[in-house]
């Protein structure tokens, strides 16, 4: 008898689990994909899981992370910011001009901040008081982005001060510095999706915008401080990847922005808004991250790793897709 | 939601330690560069020969040298032919990552150099000043570092073997001062970037060549390229509406040669050499368009540079550092030749575009 009662807690134990986990690869429908692609890489490529390879790894993941953390909350509100690559640029040269090479860090990072609030705010303004359409907008403030980076920085890279590049080397317990700050990101932008009210306003404006209007939310406000925010968190990535490279470049942001938007929606965030959350795009930027590290250490020709990487992004979003409906 | 995202977050890490753990035992050379837990990594003041002088000579077998590219393009590929050379007939294994003209890839991939502890790693760096902060990461794992084509000012790097390309201007001024009849004359000098020291070298070494030769008679207009072949098209066809009586044009890299061909002829001065109307055209680089120009005839002189050996003399000199010794010098320069329409067909076996023309 108490044999039995054992047995059908088990069974019990083991289709809970089994349903937990179906639930979890529900919702981070990228984990099918990243832990095989892990487990595959660790195999072929004894190098892959060194603490000086994981290292390198968030070093590169943290920038796009930071940037993407903001391209979440607009597509969240079923909008996008394309101009969030050229911002972060922009951001970058603009704080390395301030600075110099002999300024203070502090200052680089405010200047590179308020230079995306700045962006942010006129993207914002333009959406959600103008009713511009998000995707024209953007395509514009990116090309006047870029254009400030090469006008600024005469197309050249700039020297910054040499603790700022120090500090890219700065590792606690093998993980770069610019790695926490990622992570502190994620949690401030999680609790601000979840605990706050402000929160949910994004998630109900992009599932049904008609809907928030009609209880009263103040949308105009929700739609353009997700901008905003977007905008300062380019900023702050920009000075990261200063920090990162010891430069500010100003073509720094040209390959970003596909693996931004890319990660978003990999991670499993809806372009139509109201469904995805920052802990997805987490994920989806580390399988990118991961996919790029892997293939490189296994020596991977630059074209046969663009394929690999495109084949994985379409079977990815296709198991969103298909996750997505099933749950 | 809370619930959700602890096991996933679990998961995670649990994989990432599996991973460390089932990691197999890291190799001598990570165990002593390493740095330990809590502490900051610092710069060390030794140089590449200093850090090689307490390790024992590798076999050539043995070594495995990371190559980081910038970029695939046809001079890119002359360049690796010479490297991939030396590397078969040294037994060195050679690790190819190309970057995509991306820094911030360039440095991941040399990050991945370093965790697979390669004997050294051989640049050419996107951006010779983003390239730094990689290099730094080399220097504190005690990895040698070699650059080629495009140099980089850091101390560790132990050899660098680039192009001349102030002489390969300076060759192009000097045939197009031969030429010189003495009339005014007009002279377009196309510039490739300005932020590319190969490129403002070209303009430089060109210009000063016309100084010297004392062509006072030559007024010399640049326009800029920013090494693109549509802005190259523009760029002259932009320059012939200006001043239709251009009589000389410079390019500084042939991979633009189509470009410009088609910008003559729009222009209507298309024409080869001896014929009316014909604009003198040197070219940089010997690729194959530049080849094809040359012996077709509308070209008339291209400089072929010697790619496969500054290649070469990269791995040779990267061998040289893994094994305990010093370079005889850390920055070595090979000039391109010139060769005319005249006898650029005779002499093709020294060009290295002349493969692909066949």
């Amino acid at each position: 008898m108490v044999t039995e009662t054992v047995d059908t807690i088990n069974q019990d134990r083991s289709v809970n689990f089994g349903r937990q986990l179906g639930s979890i690869f529900e919702k981070a429908s990228v984990l099918p994909i990243l832990i095989p692609v892990c487990l595959l890489f660790a195999f072929l490529a004894p190098s892959f899981a060194t603490p000086t390879n994981i290292s390198a790894l968030l070093a590169v993941a943290a920038v796009v992370f930071v940037a993407a953390v903001g391209e979440t909350f607009v597509m969240l509100t079923a909008g996008i910011d394309i101009s969030v690559a050229s911002v972060l640029a922009c951001s970058a040269i603009i704080g390395a001009a301030v600075m110099g090479q002999d300024g203070s860090p502090w200052v680089g990072l405010i200047v590179s901040v308020t230079v995306g609030l700045i962006f942010g705010a006129f993207n914002g303004f333009s959406v959600a008081v103008l009713g511009l359409t998000p995707f024209v907008l953007t395509l514009g403030t990116h090309l006047i982005a870029r254009g400030i980076a090469f006008s600024v920085s005469e197309g050249i890279a700039m020297r910054v001060p040499q603790a700022l590049r120090q500090l890219g080397r700065v590792e606690y317990l093998n993980i770069p510095f610019i790695a926490f700050v990622a992570v502190a990101v994620l949690l401030v932008a999680m609790f601000a999706l979840r605990k706050t009210t402000w929160g949910r306003y994004i998630y109900l404006l992009g599932a049904n915008k008609d809907a928030a209007n009609y209880v009263g939310i103040r949308h105009k406000w929700i739609e353009g401080s997700v901008y905003v925010i977007a905008g300062g968190l380019a900023g702050l990535a920009g000075y990261l990847s200063v920090i990162n490279l010891g430069v500010a470049l100003p073509g720094v942001g040209d390959p970003l922005l596909l693996t931004i938007i890319g990660g978003v929606i990999l991670g499993g965030t809806s372009m139509f808004g109201g469904e995805g959350a920052i802990w997805r795009t987490a994920l989806g930027i580390l399988l990118l991250a991961v996919l790029s590290n892997g293939l490189n250490l296994l020596g991977f020709e630059f074209y046969d790793k663009l394929i690999v990487e495109g084949l994985v992004i379409l079977l990815g979003t296709g198991l969103a897709v298909r996750l997505g409906r099933a749950s | 939601m809370k619930n959700r995202f602890a096991p996933i977050l679990a998961l995670l890490l649990g994989l990432f330690l599996v991973l460390a753990a089932c990691q197999t035992t890291p190799s001598v050379q990570e165990e002593a560069t390493a740095p330990a837990a809590e502490e900051v990594t610092q710069p060390e003041a030794t140089t590449p020969a200093e850090s090689q002088e307490e390790t024992e000579p590798a076999e050539s077998g043995d070594i495995t040298i990371g190559v980081a590219l910038d970029a695939l393009f046809l001079g890119r590929q002359a360049e690796m032919e010479g490297v991939r050379a030396v590397a078969d007939e040294q037994g060195v294994t050679l690790l190819e990552s190309v970057a995509d003209n991306d820094p911030q890839e360039q440095n991941a991939q040399i990050q991945s150099f370093i965790a697979q502890d390669v004997d050294a790693i051989l640049v050419v760096a996107v951006d010779n000043a983003a390239i730094l902060t990689a290099i730094d990461a080399a220097q504190d794992a005690g990895i040698p570092v070699v650059t080629f084509d495009r140099q980089v000012d850091h101390d560790w790097v132990s050899y660098h073997s680039g192009l001349d390309s102030y002489s390969d201007g300076y060759a192009c001024g000097q045939y197009v001062a031969s030429q010189n009849d003495g009339e005014p004359h007009t002279v377009l000098n196309l510039l490739g970037a300005l932020n590319d020291d190969n490129a403002i070298q070209r303009r430089d070494g060109y210009e000063d060549a016309l100084t010297e030769a004392g062509a006072d008679n030559l007024e010399i207009i640049q326009a800029p390229t920013d090494w693109n072949a549509e802005q190259a098209l523009a760029a002259v066809e932009n320059a012939f509406q200006a001043n239709p009586d251009i009589w000389a044009v410079q390019i500084p890299s042939d991979f633009m040669q189509d470009s410009i061909k088609t910008a003559l002829e729009s222009s209507g001065v298309l024409a080869n050499v001896g014929e009316d109307g014909h604009v003198i055209v040197c070219t940089i680089d010997g690729a194959e368009p530049g080849y094809r120009a040359t012996v077709e005839g509308w070209t008339d002189a291209v400089v072929a540079l010697p790619l496969a050996e500054l290649g070469r003399g990269a791995l040779e000199n990267a061998i040289t550092v893994i094994n305990g010794g010093t370079p005889e010098t850390t920055d070595q320069r090979f000039p391109g030749t010139l060769y005319t329409w005249e006898n650029a067909e005779a002499n093709a076996d020294l060009i290295w575009g002349s493969a692909g023309a066949e």
